[in-house]
């Protein structure tokens, strides 16, 4: 039977046990490195919609109680302005006054918050005032373009922002035109509103969530409002533009003394990427920046009012917002090295449980092939000599034929030499009887050394039969252990099935 | 069967595992939320609508609103639209209740918004939110501050307060005390423009009285909510502050009226102190015929309701509604001029309560005469 000779493979560099742990390892990574992806490309997007979803929400409600409150304020005004003795103490009958005065407050108890009623007639002097006559706004009492927006029946507005530095108190004035039933502008009832709930509100929002801030810009730009957690000192960025404005209006703001600016007029606190959003209010109403004072990105979402020119913005640090995913990602990279671990050791365990079989299999097979190798050397030997054995054994029988050719030969001279002095005996000469008795004593000699030969002969074929003897016992017991490898071969056979199955 | 081998079962572990781990981490998803698009529910401008949200404010300022509106609504807008699905809602004294029902009714597909509106602010966003949905809101007895708001329905409400005055105008003298007439103001909520609006109206008639010194202005209010307990305490309040020298009570409604009489009572002052009111609750006619009560305005809920129908009917049928307001139109505080249908309103005292309340079965007559002595104002 021929015997193909498979080429072995080259051992692995890597064991079993490492090679099972590190697809256990894999099996388990794998799906975590798909999470943290996952993570990146789905979780922090809809973090980040959750929270403008909420912001959207927070900041539009914000933006709607102002305008709720504001029109409620400017129903109160416009009201107010239509009672009978208003308009008739504006027309100049001093008999209402007292009424007026009554009603003006009347309007001032409507709202905490209220400072200030006045009526004013159509040049803009002080006619009538609860509790007191109100200072003026910078170098007017009703500044000329207010005025002049008020010219006509049923007219009102919201001034811009002022701000009382003895108080510090911000506050709006809310105007309205009284007029006479058929349409004659009479003057302007106006009211002073606090906004203390307001600068409340935009306080608030710390509480939204960590690193969170609101404020309010006005139409031109100015931080009106500004969250702070100081109770001493007003908030840096407060009453200062997100970009530079105009001269005309730093100069209206030196007029109307807005934003309690006085003589000095504001500062800018420039804020680029807030100041072009601002300049494209048709855009999105989220986005990300960073905002002056501060060191990283917020997300930000504002919402316009629909009765004021004022943009509500809240603010949140976009790692707030993506905190939950940072911390899932943190809990990831723990739970994957928490279960690398873990299916490291069970790697080593499955591995082992695979490897040590087999490992125990191979010894066994080593065993078994040093024990063939032996056998194979044994047999080597055993052949050596049994081919030395024959070798003998055929020198010995050529030996012992050769010699029992000789000793016939020998014989067969003797005959004849006996035939010789038989029929010559008495004719020969003592000569030739000389001859044939050195031939008698030469054949003799022959015989003899040819039977010593032979002794010689079978005292090595003894020996090579005592040898064979011996060969055919170590043979014997050779095939006993060819068969215990067999055995062995059979017991490995076994227990790779054991691992590997059928 | 086959059978897997070395390598095959490695594999097999590794996907198990994997699989496994995709599990175990899918049950650790974020709390990712589900968003469902609305119905992006067109109302065609109430064309055809054959379903209609009514929003009422609340049960607790006046009785007349589940007693009288919400079944004569029904009636109405039954009558405009005979197939008509009604979805009815008390918002309970909430702004937010109402838009959130808003949203509901919107959702279910409303076409037609009937809405008495608990805050006159307030209500806006349902305005917008209507709008958005092209179902025309239709302001119930109370205006809504929007602009876009498309229809108004209610009584002359600036007539209310002068005939709330009038009535002062005519009989302050019979209370008059030592030649004075202390005089108090309850008006309603500063947040329902319809409180402003009586307010407006009163002063109208009364402030030339305040100026000459025919009545003495005392002090005046508006009452959060127009809540009766409220109206209780402020003119509890205001009989301390002025040691019970008060001989006129402007109070806007019956409601608030009737715990103006029980401070009154309180004090032995019930009869002696000129009360007003509104609604014509049977309360406020109760109060009338015992003589606590001056007055109330009776606005004919059925009128509205009747008015409201027609304006159903109108936009169901998709008519010019010119012909039921008449360009008549109500002002926003910004600048809308919403078109408008305005009811007059009608004075009734002792002397009338015959022949309007009881004669349009307003109340009937066995509420009204309940407790009351027989031959009373020859009523009962």
């Amino acid at each position: 039977m021929a015997i193909t000779k498979i080429a072995s493979p080259s051992p692995r560099k890597i064991s079993l046990t490492v090679r099972v742990s590190v697809i256990l390892i894999l099996a388990v990574v794998i799906p975590l490195i798909i999470t943290v992806i996952g993570s990146e490309l789905i979780l922090r997007p809809t973090l980040l919609a959750q929270a403008e979803a909420q912001m959207g929400t927070d900041a539009q409600s914000h933006a709607q109680t102002i305008d709720a409150l504001l029109i409620a304020r400017v129903q109160d005004v416009v009201s107010i302005g239509h009672f009978l003795a208003i308009q008739k103490f504006l027309e100049g009958d001093e008999v209402y006054r007292l009424q007026a005065l009554n009603e003006l407050t009347l309007g001032n108890r409507l709202d905490p918050n209220y400072s200030n009623w006045a009526l004013f007639d159509v040049h803009g002097s002080a006619r009538l005032a609860y509790p007191i006559l109100p200072p003026p706004r910078g170098k007017y009492m009703v500044a000329p373009d207010i005025m002049q927006k008020l010219n006509g029946a049923n007219k009102s507005l919201i001034s811009d922002v002022y701000f009382d530095t003895q108080t510090q108190t911000a506050f709006i004035d809310i105007y309205t035109s009284i007029t006479t039933t058929n349409g004659t502008l009479l003057g302007f009832g106006r009211s002073t509103l606090k906004l203390n709930d307001i600068w409340t509100a935009v306080n608030n929002e710390t509480n939204a969530a960590q690193g969170s801030y609101a404020m309010i810009l006005d139409g031109h730009g100015v931080r009106v409002a500004y969250t702070n957690d100081d109770p001493v000192h007003l908030p840096p960025a407060l009453f200062k533009p997100i970009a530079p404005i105009s001269r005309e209006l730093q100069q209206r703001i030196r007029d109307e003394n807005l934003y309690g600016a006085s003589n000095a007029g504001i500062n800018v606190l420039a804020d680029q990427d807030l100041a072009a959003q601002q300049n494209n209010l048709q855009g999105p109403a989220t986005f990300q920046l960073t905002p002056a004072l501060q060191k990283e990105p917020f997300q930000a979402y504002r919402a316009t009012s629909k009765v004021v020119p004022w943009t509500y913005l809240v603010l949140r640090p976009v790692n707030t917002i993506t905190g939950p995913a940072n911390q899932q990602d943190l809990y990831l990279f723990l739970l994957a090295a928490l279960v690398t671990l873990l299916a490291a050791i069970v790697g080593v365990i499955v591995g082992r449980g695979i490897s040590q079989p087999i490992l125990g299999a191979v010894s066994s097979l080593l065993t078994s092939s040093q024990m063939l190798k032996t056998l194979a050397d044994h047999e080597q030997v055993m052949a050596t000599e049994q081919m030395w054995i024959v070798e003998s054994s055929q020198n010995g029988l050529q030996s012992v034929k050769y010699y029992s050719e000789a000793t016939g030969i020998a014989a067969h001279r003797l005959e004849n030499i006996g035939k010789e002095l038989a029929q010559n005996l008495n004719k020969m000469d003592a000569q030739r009887m000389r001859q044939l008795l050195h031939e008698i004593q030469v054949a003799a000699k022959y015989i003899e050394k040819a039977t010593t030969h032979q002794e010689r002969s079978s005292k090595s074929l003894t020996t090579a039969i005592q040898v064979t003897n011996q060969v055919t016992g170590q043979l014997a017991a050779n095939a006993t252990s060819t068969t215990d490898a067999a055995a062995q071969l059979e017991e490995v056979i076994g227990r790779l099935r054991q691992i590997v199955g059928k | 069967m086959k059978k897997f081998g070395y390598t095959g079962r490695v594999y097999a572990l590794f996907i198990s595992i994997l699989m496994l781990s995709c599990m175990m981490l899918s049950a650790c998803d974020s709390n990712g939320s589900i968003t469902m698009n609305g119905a992006n529910v067109s109302g065609n401008g109430g064309k055809g609508c054959t379903k209609v949200g009514i929003l009422l404010p609340d049960t607790t300022s006046s009785d007349r609103w589940e007693s009288k509106d919400h079944p004569l609504l029904v009636q109405a807008i039954k009558a405009a639209i005979p197939d008509v699905q009604i979805d009815y809602n008390n918002a309970q004294g909430s702004s937010d209740t109402q838009f959130s029902q808003a949203q509901e009714d919107l959702a279910r597909g409303d076409c037609i918004l009937v809405v008495a509106p608990h805050d006159s602010v307030g209500a806006a966003p349902i305005v917008a939110l209507a709008k958005a949905h092209n179902v025309p809101v239709i302001a119930y007895d109370r205006l809504i501050q929007s602009q876009s708001l498309n229809y108004y329905v209610s009584f002359d409400n600036v007539a209310v307060g002068q005939l709330q005055a009038q009535y002062i105008a005519a009989h302050y003298p019979q209370y008059m005390q030592g030649g004075k007439a202390n005089t108090v103001m309850i008006n309603g909520s500063q947040t329902d423009t319809n409180a402003l609006l009586f307010s407006t109206g009163s002063h109208n008639v009364l402030d030339p009285l305040f100026a000459n010194g025919s009545l003495q202005y005392a002090s005046e209010v508006f009452t959060p909510d127009w809540n009766n307990n409220t109206a209780l305490a402020e003119m509890e309040a205001f009989l301390t502050d002025r040691h019970n020298d008060i001989q006129i009570a402007y109070t806007a409604n019956d409601g608030m009226a009737n715990s103006v009489i029980t401070a009154l009572k309180a004090v032995k002052l019930n009869g002696k102190v000129l009360v007003t009111g509104q609604d014509a609750t049977t309360d406020g006619i109760h109060n009338i015929l015992t003589g606590d009560q001056g007055m109330t305005v009776y606005k004919p809920i059925a009128k509205l309701a009747q008015s409201t129908g027609d304006l159903v009917k109108v936009l169901y049928n998709g008519s010019n509604i010119t012909t039921l307001t008449k360009n008549v139109t109500a002002g926003t505080f910004d600048g809308g001029n919403i078109p408008s249908i305005l009811d007059t309103p009608i004075i009734v005292d002792r002397n009338n309560i015959a022949t309007t309340v009881i004669a349009d079965k307003f109340i009937t007559k066995k509420d009204v005469c309940d407790g009351i002595p027989a031959g009373t104002a020859n009523v009962c």
